[in-house]
């Protein structure tokens, strides 16, 4: 019984040491996040509100990490390397070529993937934007008038508070809080 | 190799980090980015623009919805029926809003869900792209890069 418990632990044990040497090996390596700061210090409140903004930011910060260049000119660049249209950069040899090909296949059905669901997505936008005019039109103007003053308020006080205070209430109190004894 | 950038501020960019740029030197990586949208999508597939596919909308309506989003329309309903001092809805304007206001409910659940899928696939893109990098030459890197 007691060999069994001990052959139990050990399996454990080394299990845990399996995981640990993932995380800091192939876990590490394989998927690094990178934080990459969007505004700095001296950016105005709400720089990033503007139309474009962000894409405009990101790309400047990301400017900062390396060689920006698009996914888009990266395929377009590859099939002129194919046909050998790149000139000065040698036919690529046939292993290559077909390493090449199985890439840019894979690039190609994600591509095709994420652009069927961006079809179905701007379609429940489209519905979304539809729904918020069928809710609007039945509100009278002075309705329309307090919603607009009143937005922030809404959000912060009357919507999200009541989340606040469920998940604040499901915690035990602190030494700060002020129902602490 | 490469290592992934998390998604932006913005849904629609997200970047993956190639960590070997040209020739494989790791001290100047190629950072991979969504480009356009437009240039992502074939002709014979672009997606639907919402502005365009909508019905003329009364211009006070148009207007009001110009300051609010659809989150702010719901969210300012559900103050409505509830925040003291509100301009109280009468009983033809809940009844009308019963159906709508499911609706959006449900759209809004869908559209979330597809936003979700639609970030994943994203990240599968330019997690392809980058392996279609690591596969091309030095030569054919350089010249990429430039």
């Amino acid at each position: 019984m007691k060999r069994a418990a001990d052959a139990t632990l050990l399996v454990l044990l080394l299990a845990a040491l399996a995981q640990v040497g993932w995380q800091l090996t192939a876990g590490r390596d394989g998927h690094a996040v990178l934080a990459v700061p969007m505004l700095r210090p001296g950016d105005a409140p709400g720089s990033l509100h503007a139309p474009g903004a962000p894409a405009r930011a990101a790309r400047a910060a990301l400017a900062t990490q390396g060689t920006v260049i698009t996914a888009e000119d990266l395929a377009r660049g590859v099939l002129a390397l194919e046909r050998g249209e790149l000139e000065g950069i040698p036919p690529l040899d046939a292993a290559t070529r077909v390493e090449v090909s199985e890439a840019l296949r894979k690039v190609n059905d994600a591509r095709e993937a994420l652009l069927a669901l961006e079809t179905k997505l701007a379609a429940e936008d489209a519905a979304l934007a539809a729904d918020a005019r069928a809710l609007a039109a039945t509100l009278t103007p002075e309705q329309r008038a307090w919603v607009l003053a009143q937005r922030d308020q809404a959000s912060v006080a009357d919507v999200e508070r009541a989340y606040w205070d469920a998940v604040l209430a499901a915690l035990p109190p602190t030494a700060s809080s002020p129902d602490a004894p | 190799m490469h290592r992934r950038a998390r998604p932006l501020l913005s849904p629609w960019l997200v970047a993956v980090v190639a960590c070997t740029g040209p020739g494989g030197d790791t001290a100047a990586p190629v950072v991979l980015v969504r480009g356009e949208a437009g240039v992502l999508a074939p002709d014979r597939a672009a997606p639907p623009r919402a502005a365009e596919a909508a019905p003329p909308v009364p211009a006070e309506t148009a207007a009001f919805l110009a300051h609010a989003t659809p989150d702010d329309v719901a969210r300012g309903l559900v103050a409505l029926t509830s925040a003291p001092g509100a301009p109280a809805l009468s009983d033809p304007q809940r009844a009308a809003l019963a159906e709508p206001l499911r609706r959006a409910r449900d759209t809004r659940r869908r559209r979330d869900l597809l936003r979700s899928e639609a970030r994943a696939a994203e990240t599968a893109w330019l997690d392809a792209s980058a392996d279609l990098w690591t596969t091309l030459p030095p030569s054919a890197q350089e010249r990429l890069a430039r």
